[in-house]
């Protein structure tokens, strides 16, 4: 049942390549996507997030076999994924394509990409996680980089580093494999008294993990590639991709934080360098002109807030900041998107007059800034509430003052956009050149923004404990 | 003999430093990807050196009897290279746009234009 999960991604991909002129891969991957989206979201939607189980691949019991492992956490992504790649999937259709050939395989690779996410956030096995990673990494680079000369070079500073997070997580692998002699993460956590080679082989994964997740001393690969890639691209890949290392993060910390982790030094150093990259983020994200930069840096900055929350091993806040600003970003990058390829508005300057051109696109600026800045109805209000309330439980004034200074800084630099988009004098009269079938994604995505505020405390309440 | 069974290791070592060398000290971006296959291959010999035994037996055995080469590394080894080979190849892939857009694969001629077009 939960193979079917990932694999009906994978099967879509297949069609796609083979699509044609008469059933486009347009059609066949956004049907793939509800299948998936169906197997997702079916039955009674809390208690199939708390099934919990494991499952071995083609019948070999878990400690021989490769293991599928159901948690809370993992298939709260699992979700996530097949929304965002949805409505992901939506919006690249609507952008129209130039050649039929880059389309059938845009599509294949994106439905590659997904369901590579999705096994991540559910395998049980250390070994088969690289391989998820490294494939989901793969199928990113080439969906990045395919369309400008800039793009392509953006996208292989991306590429280095994540080739050489690759080779870190593999020996990792190695060390953890050679002294306890099993890639089950379930088998190692019940190891009695694991030594010094176990604890700095997780040591070299976490550090590949946190190059893959962009944290700060780690994040110079990803306001370029973000900056420079496809229109076509920025529903799925700036919402998602760099949420599956955290959460793979999350879950190896939750499992093994108490013996097999060297778990004080990373309570120490994560917040920290989760500080850092709140405030680098978000003052770099002051200095652009260019919004895809801005909303590049923000990611940053966001993904900060998210190291804080693993580093103090707080479910609730950790997870409502990864759905919250998966939802958010998604909601910005493809409305920023849509005004790059359509309008032509590229930086900040030029935003000038579009509440009057588009006044959709400027409510979901507007609605998605004060997510972020943590208003409260909205759903970042209430990540920002949980990681404040836990980490003042641990008398850690440090992380509240980060918190605090972070909303204050995205408000910095989020004032600047809506200040442009809002206050401005409507100059020249233009039609709307933005097609209808463009909005449907993005509109939705941003009520969420909404819904997600009320409802999402009370699912995360109802999934505490079990986590 | 103790520094003997850990000369594997040591190559190991050696061969990821070079490759982590390459990958961050040279201009040309091609030479960069192969920084990474050499470190790529020296996880791959780790992980052989630690499936490694002193005069062991393929593990095909009808005999039952113990000492033979673990297999499982290998066969995860076998998993990393074509991992490896499709890294490579979209690696390559990318070059080649990267060339044919600015006329060069050096790294330090292509942040000059990049710079020069701001």
């Amino acid at each position: 049942m939960i193979f079917a999960i990932p694999l009906s991604f994978f099967v879509g991909a297949v069609f796609c390549i083979l699509a044609n002129k008469k059933i486009t891969a347009k059609k066949i991957a956004i049907t793939f996507a509800l299948i998936n989206f169906a197997l997702c979201f079916q039955g009674n939607f809390v208690n199939n997030l708390l099934a919990k189980g494991s499952f071995g691949l083609g019948g070999w019991t878990p400690p021989y076999g490769i293991e599928f492992f159901a948690e809370p956490i993992g298939l709260t992504f699992v979700c996530l994924v097949s929304m965002i790649g949805f409505f992901g999937l939506m919006y690249a259709g609507a952008i129209p394509s130039k050649s039929k050939q880059n389309n059938n395989l845009f599509f294949a690779l994106t439905l590659f990409l997904l369901g590579a996410l999705q096994a991540i956030s559910l395998s049980g096995d250390l070994f088969n996680i690289y391989v998820w990673l490294e494939l989901s990494s793969i199928c990113a680079f080439a969906i990045m980089g395919y369309r400008t000369k800039e793009g392509a070079f953006a996208t292989f500073n991306y590429l280095l580093a994540a080739g050489v997070a690759g080779v870190i997580f593999l020996l990792g692998t190695g060390l953890v494999y050679g002294a306890s002699g099993t890639l089950n993460l379930a088998q190692i956590s019940t190891l009695p008294n694991p030594g010094q080679s176990i604890s700095s082989g997780f040591a070299l994964i976490i550090t590949s993990l946190l190059i893959k997740m962009a944290l700060t001393p780690f994040h110079f690969w990803l306001p370029d590639a973000y900056g420079n890639s496809p229109t076509k691209t920025l529903g799925v890949i700036p919402a998602i991709v760099t949420k599956a290392p955290a959460i793979i993060l999350f879950k190896i910390a939750l499992q093994l934080h108490q013996n097999q982790i060297n778990w004080i030094a990373f309570e120490f150093f994560l917040p920290l360098m989760g500080a850092g990259a709140v405030i680098y983020g978000s003052l770099m994200a002051v200095k652009q002109a260019k919004l895809k930069k801005i909303l590049a840096y923000s990611s940053i900055a966001q993904l900060g807030l998210v190291a804080i929350g693993i580093g103090i091993l707080d479910v609730k806040g950790t997870l409502i900041q990864i759905i919250a600003h998966s939802v958010v970003k998604f909601s910005l990058f493809c409305s920023v998107g849509a005004l790059e390829h359509f309008a032509n508005i590229k930086t900040i300057d030029e935003l000038k007059s579009t509440f009057q051109k588009s006044p959709i696109l400027s409510w979901v600026f507007i609605i998605c800034g004060f997510s972020l800045a943590g208003i409260p109805p909205f759903a970042g209000f209430f990540a920002k509430y949980y990681l404040v309330v836990s980490s003042l439980e641990k008398n850690n004034f440090f992380i509240v003052a980060v918190i605090l200074l972070s909303s204050l800084l995205t408000a910095g630099y989020f004032l600047k956009i809506l200040e442009n988009i809002v206050f401005t004098k409507y100059t020249k009269k233009l039609k709307s050149l933005i097609p209808k079938t463009i909005y449907f994604p993005i509109v939705f995505n941003c009520s969420l923004v909404i819904i997600f505020g009320i409802f999402l405390p009370k699912l995360i309440s109802a999934l505490e404990g079990l986590a | 003999m103790e520094l003997v069974s850990k000369f594997p290791y040591i190559a190991n070592c050696a061969l990821l430093i070079l490759g982590l060398w390459g990958v961050l000290s040279q201009d040309n971006l091609f030479k960069k990807i192969i920084g990474i296959n050499i470190m790529q291959s020296s996880a791959i010999l780790f992980f052989i050196n630690l499936a490694y035994l002193n005069d062991g037996r393929i593990p095909i055995d009808p005999k039952g009897e113990t000492g033979y080469i673990a297999p499982l590394p290998h066969v995860l080894m076998l998993t990393a290279i074509v991992v490896g080979v499709a890294f490579t190849a979209v690696a390559l892939s990318l070059l080649i746009k990267i060339n044919k857009g600015y006329r060069s694969s050096k790294e330090s001629v292509i942040l000059e234009k990049e710079k020069s077009k701001l």
